[in-house]
């Protein structure tokens, strides 16, 4: 008696009909999937140095500093160029670091950024000099550490602080870049670059 | 014999609850991968783009594509090179006369139709495969800056 009751009980359960939910499954799913992003590109803001004949209309600034990178298979270099700061001042900003089979010091090289982007808060372009042979994805690795820095997290997603986010491609050889002591300072590029 | 009839009555179902399960978490993936916004950009079949932390967006422009096989503006192979490289006299004199001249074209078109960006500068989204040498790279986007483009965009996949 017993069990005839929890039998009808249990048949008088009634059941959800998913067939419709599974309907609008079936054709939500291919929709979305058309429109769907398995990857996400973004892009790195960069320009070529040109020649201007214009005056700057700008006074140049002291807290200003403009940085080349040279990139070799074997070494990474950075040197500073300014339209106000003396060479011995210029010297102290220069460092060099081997890299034997192209493994960079790229925890170094961002040290040293952030240390001359305290020190001239103001600056924000770097001319980058990679050497011909230098793979596109070895550039933009060093171009990682140079643009900018995690400083910390908020909710989950890292936040960023830039360093020197105007980046401007240029080919090697500097004038000078060899010869810090005799008070060789590279060449800026001949115009300011565009903002990222 | 009487239970074994009440048995047979029982109709069977089809247990959809864990095929739901399974739709609504790929539902939910799609949902937030889903792009709403069409950046009229074709990534090249011939190429992979570097890996990287830019935090830049994405925003519409000219294309230029840089892989092995040569140098594609707006999907259009304008440039075959061989071997994976330019010509050594495009190396020599610092631009790809071909590269130039389908990008003044473009240009031109683009600035009849009044397209730039905020400056009235108009941009080029540069695709070049990881493994490229920077020569090569730099050899296209000198031809670009013949072309009288001025500022570039290298599309990376984030990281």
């Amino acid at each position: 008696m017993a069990f005839d009751r929890f039998r009808k009980a249990r048949d008088e359960v009634g059941q959800l009909d998913l067939l419709p939910v599974m309907n609008l499954m079936v054709v939500l799913i291919p929709f979305l999937m058309l429109g769907a992003a398995f990857y996400h590109l973004g892009v790195i803001p960069t320009s070529l140095p040109t020649k201007v004949d214009v005056v700057p209309d700008k006074p140049p600034s002291d807290d200003i500093v403009t940085l080349n990178l040279l990139i070799e298979p074997e070494r990474l270099v950075v040197s500073a160029s300014s339209a106000t700061l003396d060479e011995p001042t210029l010297r102290t900003l220069r460092r060099e670091w081997a890299a034997p089979g192209a493994a960079y010091p790229l925890p170094d090289l961002q040290a040293h950024l952030v240390a001359i982007k305290a020190q001239y808060p103001k600056s924000d372009t770097l001319v980058v000099f990679p050497e011909a042979s230098i793979a596109y994805q070895t550039l933009v690795d060093v171009l990682d550490t140079t643009r900018e820095r995690v400083i910390g997290e908020q909710g989950g997603e890292p936040v960023h602080e830039p360093i020197f986010p105007v980046t401007v491609f240029s080919k090697p050889p500097i004038p000078d870049f060899d010869a810090p002591a005799d008070g060789g300072a590279p060449a800026p590029p001949d115009d300011p670059p565009e903002a990222p | 014999m009487k239970l074994r009839l009440r048995r047979n009555k029982t109709r069977a179902t089809l247990m959809l609850t864990s095929l739901l399960d399974m739709f609504t978490i790929i539902l939910i993936f799609l949902i937030v991968s889903f792009e709403a916004e069409d950046y009229d950009f074709r990534l090249a079949p011939d190429l992979t783009l570097p890996e990287s932390s830019a935090q830049s967006l994405f925003k519409p422009a000219v294309n230029v594509a840089v892989s092995r096989a040569g140098v594609r503006v707006q999907q259009e192979l304008v440039y075959p090179f061989q071997n994976g490289e330019a010509a050594a006299t495009d190396y020599t004199d610092e631009q790809i006369p071909a590269v130039v001249d389908a990008l003044e074209k473009v240009l031109a078109a683009r600035q009849s139709l009044g397209v730039g960006d905020e400056t009235g500068e108009d941009i080029i989204v540069f695709q070049a495969d990881r493994e490229l040498p920077y020569r090569t790279l730099y050899l296209v986007m000198r031809s670009a800056r013949l072309a009288g483009f001025s500022k570039y965009r290298l599309a990376i996949i984030k990281e």
